[in-house]
């Protein structure tokens, strides 16, 4: 094999990829947070007393995790003018957005029920026989307690989404990979070229990996406070 | 008026009646020890008084006030809204057998946690608050710690202090030492004690006989979801009327002694 290092360097130091970087960086995070969003409301919904509610978190997440998110891409984007007539006709980047958010959305809704239901009930019932209402309740006592199992698994789902994004070339947005293709396309030097693509990808996982463990130390068990000493001599 | 007024509660579990029809009143200063065998229903009725636990008959009234449920214009009752049974709870202690502390919050952000959501107290007031409590139940030194550097009696004594932040007119207790190593009984009993001299009208589900002969005014003897007993503790120990009651005493006391 031969290596081309001119192209490979010269393709490393362009500044053609800083707009996709960009670009995958603004998917992964808006898809995420509105995929959070979902989780909260799949997860409550889930673990609802109404029935409907519960089979309605049962459709979205076997539907949203049965079929390939490549077609649920493709379908936002391509079919979904076709069934309404033009009516929807959503930019790729919005299209892709919605349909990896969607998709995420029902794996956030595992993640955020596992969280909740691995606090004690009892810490509940502790919180509502203090008065407090079931909102408050789980605002104040239980996510809290959720939180520090929900975070490691979302710091997961985030690396993951970052390179699902790659998925977006389908459909042309110009994310990382899909800017990628582009170049090998014109000078067909594949392996450089994807040298240089998983080089962008594993600084973007190195940075968001390095955000994750800055989270995850603030929701650890927070550090002693001097409450008492502040009062005594304040 | 009682403070407490139990007519003819009735509650199932599925097909198992663990309530067949108590009524019980407490008058406002009054410590009454709910004893009986494990399934005798004492825990249920407690829960039942702040609605835990829904109850599928009869009624419950705190301070003159159905908790839980309202009646509606024809007489019938129902589930009133959360928001409301939430305030009434607030006025209502209890303290729970596993002490429930909450795990991500400080002991002293426990005790001031309800004051400032529920009461709307400022947060230094409500500090101000949990400080002197935990003062009372001598942990005024373990405010910054977390729970689980606590041991069980002093997590006990804290979720003491947390119940009583809310200004209860009424504490309900689930047997609050059966988690504890024998030696930590005794740090959480004193605190009962001291409540109870305080004039705070207590509800006491125990197996802590000498608790219920020393400070309770009245012992309750429950037994397959009936009270079959209700009694000055003197009278209640030394000449219990019902024979179930005679053997209960006759298997648990020569153990405590």
């Amino acid at each position: 094999m031969v290596f081309d290092s001119k192209a490979f360097f010269d393709t490393l130091f362009s500044s053609i990829f800083f707009v996709p970087a960009l670009t995958t960086l603004a998917i992964t995070f808006l898809a995420m947070a509105m995929a959070i969003v979902l989780g909260f409301g799949g997860a409550l919904a889930a673990l609802s007393r109404y029935r409907a509610l519960r089979w309605l978190a049962q459709g979205y997440l076997g539907f949203f995790r049965g079929v390939p998110v490549l077609v649920q891409i493709v379908f936002w984007y391509n079919a979904l003018p076709v069934l309404t007539n033009n009516a929807i006709n959503l930019p790729a980047l919005v299209a892709g957005t919605i349909a990896l958010a969607l998709n995420e959305g029902a794996y956030m809704t595992e993640i955020i029920r596992s969280g909740l239901i691995s606090v004690d009930p009892c810490q509940r019932e502790a919180a509502r026989a203090l008065g407090m209402t079931k909102p408050m309740a789980m605002r104040r006592i239980v996510m809290p307690q959720a939180l520090k199992v929900i975070i490691p698994p979302t710091g997961n789902q985030f690396i993951a989404m970052l390179k699902t994004t790659s998925l977006l070339f389908a459909i042309a947005v110009p994310e990382i990979f899909s800017t990628g293709t582009n170049i090998y396309s014109q000078n067909f030097k594949y392996f450089e070229v994807l040298f240089v693509v998983s080089i962008w990808y594993l600084v973007l996982t190195a940075l968001l990996t390095a955000l994750q463990k800055v989270i995850e130390r603030r929701f650890a068990v927070r550090p002693r406070r001097s409450t008492v000493l502040a009062q005594e001599h304040g | 008026m009682a403070l407490v007024e139990i007519k003819n509660v009735h509650k199932r579990f599925g097909n198992l009646e663990v309530l067949k029809g108590v009524s019980l009143e407490v008058e406002a200063g009054q410590v009454v020890c709910l004893l009986g065998a494990s399934g005798s229903g004492k825990t249920t009725l407690l829960r039942c008084i702040n609605h835990l636990e829904t109850i599928d008959d009869g009624e419950i009234k705190v301070a003159d006030e159905l908790v839980g449920y309202a009646r509606d214009k024809n007489g019938k009752l129902r589930e009133e809204k959360d928001r409301i049974t939430s305030a009434k709870r607030a006025r209502i202690g209890m303290v729970f057998q596993r002490f429930n502390l909450f795990a991500h919050l400080t002991v002293l952000e426990n005790v001031s946690e309800a004051p400032v959501q529920v009461l709307r107290l400022s947060a230094d007031a409500a500090r101000k608050r949990a400080l002197d409590l935990l003062a009372r139940v001598g942990l005024k030194d373990k405010a910054d710690h977390y729970p689980h550097e606590l041991s069980g009696g002093q997590q006990q004594r804290v979720a003491i202090a947390r119940a009583l932040a809310m200004e209860p007119r009424l504490m309900l207790f689930d047997e609050p030492t059966s988690a504890l190593d024998p030696e930590l009984v005794g740090e959480v009993l004193e605190t009962m004690r001291r409540l109870a001299a305080e004039g705070m009208t207590m509800v006491v589900v125990t197996h802590e006989m000498s608790f219920a002969r020393e400070v309770a005014d009245r012992a309750i003897m429950m037994s397959e979801g009936q009270i079959i007993e209700d009694a000055p503790p003197e009278q209640f120990f030394s000449a219990p009327s019902h024979p179930r009651t005679k053997s209960f005493l006759a298997r648990i006391l020569p153990a405590q002694n």
